[in-house]
């Protein structure tokens, strides 16, 4: 299965999913996109940002601060507001990777993650494969 | 001192430099009827003790609201008929005279045409929680047409979710404005997740911007550990109310999702 494969089946297995994005957090690039309707540049520029502050930047450094010491940056992060909820998932990979979910305010966020883990792993089998 | 002056420090801090510049908004309405709809909306919103500005065009009103009732005109009043009368002075209910007053005022004040700003600063307590009419007293006094559901109360929704929540959560904080009022978890749990929350508030506060770069409402915040030994941060927000909550990881999706629910349109 592609990447983009993956993201397609994740998208249509939540309900209200408008977005999945597979996103580099090194370059803060989004590398591959499954949507509703085609995103601008800008908005996944935004994505990846929050991405990137959520994960690795200043809302995980400020979670961190109680955190046991061998914890290095989050592994999942949520920005909820009262039109969507934004999840971002970190790749268990070596590379810095992450999946973007834009999706209904009230989405079953339980599903989105569980969605979201089993996609990371389809794409990290496909490119260990 | 409380057990969370640096939290409650710095929430202060970040209130007054979040409200102090760009709070002005535009009251949304086509005519003097609808902008007094639109006040009556906007007073049933504010909880805490707030000094709501109103500027329309060379005009200027400032009312004393809290505890969702418009509490007073408000001292320097504008050349309008009858507003020097009533400047300071508590509405004590809504069959006093000063009510429809206060109406008459706040039409003219609005009858002119000119697009109409509101603003709200934060108001010393000048008047008891309890004094004032309640918003839903006001629009049958002003005869205002109620065009949208009452808005949920965010303390109650918020206190029905803490409590809902409780046996799933390892600690949370209660948050009311930039106060701690109340607190469930292991002492030493609790403490904890005082000064995460207050070294949190610092990175959220400062890419806001960047985190919600949309008009939408913040809703919740969820940022959990990539080891097992440490909890997740969930932050939930509604209107001046909001919660630090600390749970471990593998709940946290569940907990956020049930917040969502609730507060979400």
């Amino acid at each position: 299965m592609s990447v983009s494969d993956a993201l397609d089946a994740m998208r249509s297995e939540i309900s209200g999913c408008s977005l999945v994005a597979y996103a580099d957090l090194g370059s803060r690039l989004v590398l591959c996109t499954s949507a509703v309707s085609n995103p601008g540049q800008e908005q996944l520029d935004a994505l990846s940002g929050a991405a990137l502050l959520a994960l690795d930047g200043a809302l995980a450094e400020g979670a961190a601060a109680m955190w046991d010491k061998t914890a290095t940056g989050a592994d999942m992060a949520m920005l909820l507001t009262n039109a969507e909820a934004r999840v971002f998932l970190r790749s268990p990979g070596a590379a810095p990777e992450a999946l973007i979910c834009v999706c209904a305010a009230d989405a079953d966020l339980d599903k989105v993650v569980d969605c979201g883990q089993t996609t990371l792993s389809r794409i990290l089998s496909q490119s260990e494969g | 001192m409380s057990e969370f002056a640096r939290l409650e420090e710095k929430l202060a801090k970040l209130r007054h430099r979040e409200r102090a510049p760009g709070e002005v908004r535009k009251l949304r309405g086509a005519d003097a009827d609808a902008l007094v709809q639109a006040l009556v909306t906007e007073i049933d919103e504010t909880i805490l003790p707030r000094r709501l500005t109103l500027t329309a065009g060379p005009v200027a009103l400032h009312l004393a609201v809290a505890n969702r009732r418009l509490q007073a005109l408000l001292a320097p009043t504008p050349d309008i008929k009858g507003a020097g009368e009533l400047a300071d002075k508590a509405l004590p209910d809504a069959e006093d005279p000063a009510v429809p007053a206060l109406l008459q005022v706040v039409t003219r004040a609005f009858s002119d045409g000119h697009p109409v700003e509101v603003s709200a600063m934060r108001l010393r307590a000048q008047f008891g929680s309890d004094v004032g009419v309640p918003a839903n007293l006001l629009a049958r006094a002003w005869n205002v047409k109620p065009t949208a559901p009452t808005p949920k109360n965010p303390g109650d929704v918020l206190g029905g979710y803490l409590q809902e929540i409780s046996t799933d959560a390892i600690a949370w904080l209660r948050i009311e404005g930039e106060e701690v009022t109340d607190q469930n978890g292991p002492e030493d749990r609790v403490a904890a997740l005082g000064e995460q929350a207050a070294v949190f508030l610092d990175g959220y506060f400062a890419k806001f911007d960047v985190l919600f770069p949309t008009d939408a409402k913040a809703c919740g915040t969820v940022v959990s550990p990539k080891d097992g030994n440490s909890d997740a941060l969930l932050f939930v927000e509604f209107g001046e109310v909001s919660a630090f909550i600390a749970v471990k990881p593998a709940l946290v999706a569940d907990l956020a999702g049930r917040w969502q629910r609730l507060v979400a349109d």
